[in-house]
């Protein structure tokens, strides 16, 4: 009686196991292409913008003589709906005298970009913060 | 059995071999196919990244710079070549006589020039060369890749969205591929501007 048998070794299996998953993950290591440097830097290029404009039309000096950051939120509000961002300003001891959001934005849990400058109102010297996020 | 010549000789043959050699092929097979893939994939992204690049380039030098030479509006037609003009900005430049002067290496920080404040006529003469010096326009943005295209849009706020106010360039279709758009702020004539780019390819 002829007897006929398979060979069967769990080291064929680890070894098709290993080869499998170290072709799997170097497609997925491969093919993923990250934007996250660049999406980065355009929200803080944003964030840059928000603050030169805010300065250069006098709206942070307003706002702080004023003490109302409605025209802030006039400009914020017109950022991309995408970009969330919000505006603090403080006085030279560091207490905030004004804050405000971009309306429809809650706060960020992810990624932000902070940029700062200082300007001169009411004959002192503050400092406006932006803080920027992907909704 | 085969019997020759008195010996016996047998062929080996079993089914591991087969499954070896049938694992084997597979595994060469998919790995060439993925590796096409991603390669593929890969030279989509960079090219796609290249013109990221090339959009984020372009919109800094028109946002952030004066040009150089920052008079650059004031050149005709027929001198706006780009070894006239080494670079193209839309910010204001300060002198009065519209060239050069010892004004425009202060610093601006505090000032009511400077950064951020677009300069109506250097937008309009990019507009009016729109249809005859495109090429030459891109040439001097740096849009130099085959078949690069770019559409410039300044949008201003009428209080309640922004409206399109000057279209420069070419803007992309249906079949154009790889469409890159950036938005930055502004101000022109005290209002607030919104200035996208639009890189793409034909």
């Amino acid at each position: 009686m002829k007897k006929k048998a398979l060979i069967f070794t769990l080291d064929a299996i680890f070894a098709v196991l290993i080869a499998t998953s170290i072709i799997v993950s170097s497609y997925f290591y491969f093919s993923k292409t990250d934007i996250l440097t660049y999406t980065q830097q355009d929200i803080y290029r944003v964030s840059l913008d928000t603050l030169t404009i805010l300065e250069k039309s006098s709206t942070l000096k307003n706002a702080v003589e004023t003490s109302s950051t409605t025209n802030i939120n006039s400009f914020i509000d017109t950022l991309p709906n995408r970009i969330c961002t919000n505006v603090t300003i403080f006085d030279k001891n560091s207490n905030t005298v004004l804050h405000t959001l971009k309306t429809g934005c809650t706060r960020s849990l992810g990624e932000r970009t902070f940029t700062s400058r200082v300007f001169i109102a009411n004959y002192d010297v503050y400092y406006a913060r932006v803080n920027s996020w992907y909704e | 059995m085969l019997k020759l010549n008195g010996r016996n000789k047998a062929q080996f043959f079993s089914v591991d071999l087969v499954v070896a050699i049938l694992l084997f092929i597979t595994i060469i097979i998919s790995s060439i196919y993925i590796w096409d893939y991603s390669k593929e994939r890969i030279f989509l992204a960079e090219k796609r990244n290249n013109l990221n690049l090339l959009a984020r380039n372009t919109l800094s030098s028109l946002v952030e710079t004066s040009g150089n030479p920052s008079n650059w509006s004031s050149i005709p037609e027929t001198e706006f070549n780009e070894n006239n003009i080494l670079s193209l900005g839309l910010l204001k430049s300060h002198s009065l006589n519209n060239y050069d002067q010892i004004k425009k290496s202060r610093s601006g920080a505090l000032g009511l020039n400077n950064l951020a404040i677009l300069d109506k006529n250097k937008i309009e003469t990019l507009s009016n060369f729109n249809n005859t010096k495109y090429e030459t326009q891109k040439k001097i943005l740096g849009l130099l890749g085959p078949n690069y295209n770019f559409e410039l849009q300044i949008k201003k706020w009428n209080e309640t969205a922004f409206e399109i106010n000057y279209n420069i360039g070419i803007p992309p279709t249906n079949e154009s591929r790889n469409i890159v758009r950036l938005d930055r702020f502004a101000l022109l004539d005290d209002e607030y501007v919104n200035v996208i780019i639009k890189v793409w390819e034909k």
